[in-house]
């Protein structure tokens, strides 16, 4: 008898076994590549499941997280003629929660776990990541596979009317933007009506208002199959884990409908063909496009490289016919691949004529352009030039292997794109190989006589020369697409509770960078910490003082930092600046100073093994600049027109506003002018340069393969630079805020107002008060899921985003809400906005909003430190303000000793209802609005608004 | 006397300038109160008499009647060819403009009717007017030498331009005469089009040349070496003139110089099949899958290939006396392996394309015969499933 049960129960197991084996698909090893001891490879396995999912699993234990992305090979061209936006429309649904996953669940949870998140489209396919801290793995899996599989049952029309308003707002925005509709004007023009590359990723605004629920549906249905998606797990994972959680969780999820790989009939323009627009812009643009060849054909490496050698850089034609002739503020070229189609497009933002006559101006420039081409052909085709073009993108390559998610991007569009195996070597082997040969061949074939799309757009006259996004298959009559017919839902059947969330595993210290200090005799302070995973180098280099250094009599000389640094990064006193340029070119390094209100900045890139030479180079630039007077007059040209240029940017002028508002005249509440910048002259950044670039205030960070006593060794140059004894202390003045004061900065006609509100708050400290103030605001507008942007964005849609912060330096500090709202929503989203922080102040904080936070900010810490810049940055900023080596573990401590009454103490101390807000958008729509409103007896409370002032620039 | 009647007829005649001067004056007052019809009839008045038809004036007044006659709802009915008549008035007029005294007036008109006889003409065109059509779009080629903005060749009208539209035009309308005149006009141009050779191409070839036809594919193919079209039609040719191994040594030479252009092994391996010297097409197909693993007709032809070979000797198999088992044995095991052969290639371009049925039924027939029940039974159920969707 017992025999007989214990048969029975063999045979019971033996089935559960089988069940299991066919309910979970066992996935089958594909191809793998092994690590290669010179770091040349991204090594990887990879898998399918019986479901057609693919699987690429990449081992990096170097920090301890990892990064899922999920490609479905489905973008904006596998839309229906006048659908256009449903791809990545979808993208956002797929946001909205699953059978097991709530509402707003999905970023929650990520952003609990310490990671992040997002999704992308493009035109030929949508990506979902996450990347997150290596023990919870499950976590994002589960997340991933419960979208994958059972999105249906949670969709509801409201979440759709919400997201479609979301992706309104996103498409409005991009529109408001200066030269905001040129690239949808290129595509229609460059690409035969129809082409699945003709309309923009992001849609017309009626072909979104005509989809439906049930559109979200199909779509779902034809596309987001396993069969169609790549999942790709990089990291700090063990392969057998993941495929055994894969198969878990995927295994289940039933294929979808065959998806053939596309095809688009390749098109020649056979001449130019013009378009043009007016736009809310300073510099004419000329946007010139030929159409070329898709990813991987082979002729796109040698696009590539030919259109580094025309626009790249310092040495290229562009640059010598367009920037050095001081005819542009900008002039490149660039060639851009995508699955279906390639294009080459030459760019040059020209300086406005004195005549005011666009339209001589851009027949001159088109002249000029092809001239240039012409040029190109007799005198660029060099061997020097080819060399510098391949050490740049060769450098390209090897930042692929950065981060996680970078290799983890790459594998999977290998992955996508190709049918053969293929990795980091491929990638260099293929640019490797081209010669001049080819260079001039592919010109010859893709340019020379050619037609090219090109789009001139005008700076607008008129306040109603607005143009506006224009659907050509708006009034189109829409057949059913038969792509879409049958499809059937098929639910995964699972032998486990999917509705259980997993558990993360214990969480592994995060790997906060060990640093060493060392300082120069002359007050240079150097910090540097070993980094072996990747070839390249990076260094920052801060000089503090900035613009704050001028004297309060010097305030006219805001902007000097800038300009000088502009001036700095142009010929020295061996060098000139094309023969400097293309030095670094030729090492693929790179040498960029930049300078602000704080601090004067320069960054340089490497690889190791150019190392010397590249710091020969910084010795060059840093401590023997020229100071040419041709230079100075090209550079300073380009910084005033760029200055005039911001008066047409909607984000700069609210931010100059609001920082005026806040601070007067000080030095933070002041800019650089066009009228007082024409009066500095070489002689005041001479004398700057001489006065403010002191050792004495400057710290080095240093990420490399290199140990301290070989980088210190390098770095004994710096020894022979002088001190200068330098102290800043800006005098800093307020303009006080009694009551809610509204400044409008007018915008005839503009679709979208942009908002900044807020007031003077702390400057930075690590643990205190200002700390505590960065770590309360989180989950009210420091995070996806934070109170303002549940309510505006999710709830109300009246926006793509809003976010509050507190922002802090050594001398000053503010705290600010930025959104940017549908125009007619303006007054409605003050309204909520004032709510939501009196609420905040009257109610504190929720025990989930509680957790949300602490939770999210300890497990983030794993995330901070995985890249070289991330931990120059960090670097950077201990040596800033003289952080304690363990300021990060003292920051961690107090966050987790903070009561929920400490929160509601500090919120109840910083926060306020008196702010500045500065709205840029139409002042006479929006006035109206808010007069409407304030007069409303309800919200009379909410606005307190006393009166609605207009704020113009000088 | 005669003295007198000289006097009188000089009189007369001045007389009689003077009224067609007036004729400009009144079509001058008739434009400003809106009254077309009666600017028509004094301005028509004018243009046919001898003192006042060369007058710049004249052409001024009468362009922008026409003008304003074709831009009116009431009264466009006047006179159907006011768009064309218009332009040429402007034309004329700044023709004979040679101290610029209507030039500035004149030029912003003039591209404005050349823009609206364009739109104009391509619509006589859309709707058969050929003749119309084609009338209208050579008095444009007049317009470029006053168009110093280049307001035309912005809003993509050019010479080239106009010449492929009137190609179009004597191609739909039958012209060969004037379709292969303009089509020469865009080769000489280098107009970046592989259509323009391909048509000619064709041309010739109707009219029985087909050493043209296949000069012009050539300069074509020198032009545009991927273009798929040109590459078939350059193959046909050459298979219909039995110049295939002149077109296989042009072949190797491109190959030499671009090993890695899957299309110039794929034609290398259309030619061998054609030759019928299939182990060569074999390795020109396997070739093109090396270079690129997705090319479909590669695939398919593989596929088919192998296939074939298959077919082949399980028909020398059946042709086989009972008596030889043993060779039928050996025929069909070779039949067999060509059988599996094909599956992986036929299985690739299911994978490009699942819904090609051809290549399912080729396959589904392939897994029948290797005895593969398994993937026959998917591969049948779904399309099965194919046809109840249809």
């Amino acid at each position: 008898m017992k025999k007989t049960f214990k048969i029975i129960g063999n045979l019971f197991l033996l089935f559960l076994i089988s069940a299991s084996n066919n309910l979970y698909s066992q996935a089958q090893l594909i191809d793998k590549l092994s690590a290669r001891p010179d770091g040349m490879a991204i090594a990887f396995e990879k898998y399918k499941l019986a479901n057609g999912l693919t699987i690429i699993i990449h081992e990096d234990h170097s920090d301890p997280i990892i990064n899922i992305n999920v490609t479905y090979k489905v973008g904006s061209n596998r839309e229906s003629i006048g659908k256009s936006g449903f791809a990545h429309f979808f993208e956002h649904m797929m946001f909205q929660g699953s059978t097991n996953i709530k509402d707003e669940e999905h970023f929650l949870l990520i952003s609990s776990a310490g990671g992040n998140m997002n999704g992308n489209t493009t035109r030929d396919r949508t990506v979902y990541f996450e990347t997150v801290p290596s023990n919870q793995l499950e976590l994002a899996l589960w997340l991933e596979s419960d979208r994958m599989g059972l999105l249906l049952d949670s969709l509801t029309s409201k979440k759709f009317e919400n997201q479609r308003d979301a992706v309104k707002n996103e498409k409005g925005e991009g529109d408001n933007r200066p030269y905001g509709l040129l690239m949808e004007l290129k595509d229609q023009t460059l690409y035969p009506l129809k082409h699945p590359y003709s309309w923009p990723v992001i849609g017309f605004i009626d072909d979104l208002n005509r989809a439906n629920l049930e559109d979200v549906k199909n779509f779902f249905l034809r596309w987001y199959g396993p069969n169609n998606a790549i999942l790709n797990v990089s990291g700090d994972v063990d392969p057998k884990e993941v495929l055994r959680l894969t198969e878990k969780y995927f295994g289940t999820i039933q294929a979808g409908p065959e998806a053939k790989k596309m095809k688009a009939p390749s098109f020649v323009l056979p001449a130019d063909k013009y378009e043009s627009y007016k736009d809310n812009i300073y510099l004419p643009l000329n946007f010139r496009t030929y159409p070329t060849v898709p990813h991987y054909h082979r002729d796109e490496a040698a696009l590539e490289l030919l259109a580094a050698m025309m626009g790249d850089g310092n040495n290229s034609i562009f640059y010598k016919n367009f920037i050095k002739s001081k005819y542009a503020a900008e002039a490149s070229v660039v060639h851009d691949g995508s699955e279906l189609a390639g294009e080459f497009s030459m760019y040059v933002l020209a300086f406005p004529p004195e005549d005011l006559n666009y339209t001589k101006m851009f027949n001159e420039l088109d002249e000029k352009v092809k001239a240039t081409i012409d040029e190109f052909e007799k005198t660029g085709i060099t061997e020097e030039a080819l060399q510098r073009a391949k050490a740049k993108q060769e450098s390209k390559i090897i930042d692929l292997t950065a981060s996680v998610s970078s290799k983890s991007y790459a594998l999977s569009e290998w992955e996508r794109l190709l049918d053969k195996p293929f990795n980091l070597m491929d990638e260099i082997d293929r640019y490797t190989k081209v010669t001049n040969l080819d260079i001039a061949r592919v010109l010859n074939k893709y340019l020379k006589g050619a037609g090219a799309a090109i789009i001139d757009v005008y700076p607008k006259l008129g306040a109603k020369d607005t143009a506006k996004s224009y659907n050509p298959y708006a009034e189109l009559k829409l057949v059913k697409d038969p792509e879409y017919a049958n499809l059937k839902y098929n639910k995964p059947i699972d032998l486990f509770d999917r509705s259980k969330k997993p558990e993360g595993g214990a969480s592994k210290t995060p790997k906060v960078p060990d640093y060493y200090t060392h300082n120069f005799k002359n007050g240079l302070k150097v910090l540097g910490t070993v980094e072996s995973e990747t070839p390249k180098v990076v260094i920052f280099i801060e000089i503090a003082g900035g613009d704050l250094v001028l004297k309060p009599e010097d305030s006219k000389k805001t902007g000097i930092a800038s300009l000088t640094a502009n001036l700095m990064n142009e010929g020295t006193q061996n060098f000139s600046t094309e023969k400097i340029s293309a030095e670094l070119e030729k090492l693929g390094s790179s040498i960029a100073f930049s300078g602000d209100k704080e601090n004067s900045e320069i960054i340089v890139e490497c690889l190791k093994k150019n190392m010397d030479a590249t710091l020969k180079l910084l010795e060059e630039k840093l401590l023997k600049p020229k100071f040419d007077a041709e230079d100075f007059k090209r550079v300073k040209k380009q910084f005033k027109e760029e200055l005039k240029s911001e008066k047409t940017q909607p984000e700069i002028l609210a931010n100059k506003a609001y920082k005026n508002l806040i601070y007067g005249n000080s030095p933070f509440g002041i800019f650089p002018t066009f009228k007082n910048v024409d009066k500095i002259e070489l002689e005041d950044i001479k004398e700057y340069y001489s006065k403010y670039y002191s050792p004495s205030m400057t710290t080095i960070s240093i990420v490399g393969d290199i140990s301290e006593k070989e980088i210190l060794q390098k770095l004994d140059f710096l020894e022979k630079w002088e001190a200068k004894e330098l102290i800043i202390k800006p005098l800093i003045t307020l303009l006080p805020i009694e009551e809610t004061q509204i400044y409008i900065v007018n915008k005839d006609f503009a679709p979208q107002s942009l908002i900044k509100m807020g007031y003077n708050s702390l400057a930075f400290d690590a643990t205190g008060d200002y700390f505590k103030n960065t770590v309360v605001n989180f989950s009210f507008g420091g995070a996806f899921n934070s109170r303002i942007n549940l309510n505006l964005r999710e709830n109300k849609g009246y926006t793509y985003g809003i976010r509050s912060g507190f922002s802090g330096n050594s001398y000053e500090g503010t705290y600010t809400i930025s959104t940017s709202v549908k125009r007619n929503a303006t007054a409605l989203a003050l309204k909520e906005i004032m709510k939501e922080t009196k609420n905040y102040i009257d109610n504190g904080i929720t025990d989930e909003e509680l957790n949300f936070t602490k939770n999210s900010i300890l497990n983030s810490e794993a995330l901070k430190y995985e890249t070289s810049y991330d931990k120059a940055i960090f670097l950077n900023k201990i040596g800033r303000y003289n952080l304690a080596k363990d300021f990060t573990a003292q920051q961690s401590q107090l966050l987790k000793n903070m009561t929920k009454e400490d929160f509601n103490q500090q919120i109840k101390k910083y926060y306020k209802t008196n702010l500045t807000i500065v709205i840029v958008g139409d002042k006479d729509l929006i006035r109206g609005q808010l007069e409407k409103m304030a007069n409303m007896k309800d919200e009379k409370e909410s606005l307190k608004i006393k009166k609605v002032k207009d704020f113009t620039f000088d | 006397m005669k003295k007198s009647i000289l006097i009188l007829s000089i009189s007369l005649l001045g007389l009689s300038v003077v009224a067609q001067q007036n004729q400009i004056q009144n079509t001058n007052n008739a434009l400003k109160s809106g009254d077309l019809e009666r600017a028509k009839k004094a301005i028509d008045l004018a243009a046919a008499h001898e003192s006042t038809m060369q007058l710049n004036k004249m052409w001024y007044y009468r362009g922008k009647t026409y003008f304003a006659i074709y831009e009116s709802k009431e009264f466009k009915s006047l006179d159907t060819e006011a768009a064309l008549k218009s332009l040429v008035s402007f034309i004329n007029c700044l023709k004979g403009d040679k101290d610029n005294i209507y030039k500035d007036e004149v030029t912003g008109l003039l591209i404005a009717s050349a823009l609206r006889l364009y739109n104009y003409s391509l619509a006589a065109y859309r709707s058969g007017d050929f003749i119309n059509a084609a009338k209208n779009l050579n008095i444009l080629f007049d317009v470029f030498p006053f168009d110093k903005d280049k307001t035309l060749t912005r809003s993509n009208i050019t010479t080239e331009s106009l010449n492929y539209d009137l190609y179009s035009i004597s191609r739909d309308a039958k012209d060969i005469g004037k379709a292969k005149e303009y089509l020469q006009k865009l080769i000489d141009a280098k107009y970046k089009s592989p259509k323009i050779y391909s048509d000619m191409s064709l041309i010739c070839l109707s009219e029985k040349d087909t050493t043209k036809a296949l000069n012009y594919i050539e300069m074509g193919r020198n032009l545009f070496d991927d273009d798929i079209k040109l590459i078939n039609a350059e193959l046909t040719l050459y298979i219909q003139l039995g110049k295939t191994d002149i077109l296989l040594v042009k072949l190797e030479k491109a190959i030499a110089s671009t090993p890695d252009n899957e299309l110039l092994f794929y034609a290398q391996g259309l030619i061998y099949k054609d030759k019928k010297e299939f182990e060569k097409a074999e390795t020109s197909y396997k070739k093109v899958i090396e270079l690129k693993a997705d090319h479909l007709d590669a695939n398919f032809e593989l596929g088919v290939l192998y296939f074939n070979k298959g077919v082949e000797w399980s028909n020398k198999s059946s042709n086989l006396p009972l008596s030889e088992s043993k060779k039928m044995k050996e025929f069909d095991e070779k039949a067999m392996i060509d059988f599996k052969n094909s599956i992986p290639y036929f299985e690739k371009v299911r994978e490009i394309n699942p819904n090609e049925m051809s290549v399912n039924q080729s396959l589904m027939k392939t897994y029948r015969i290797t005895g593969d029940t398994e993937k026959f039974n998917v591969l049948k159920k779904y399309m099965d499933d194919l046809k109840v969707k249809k």
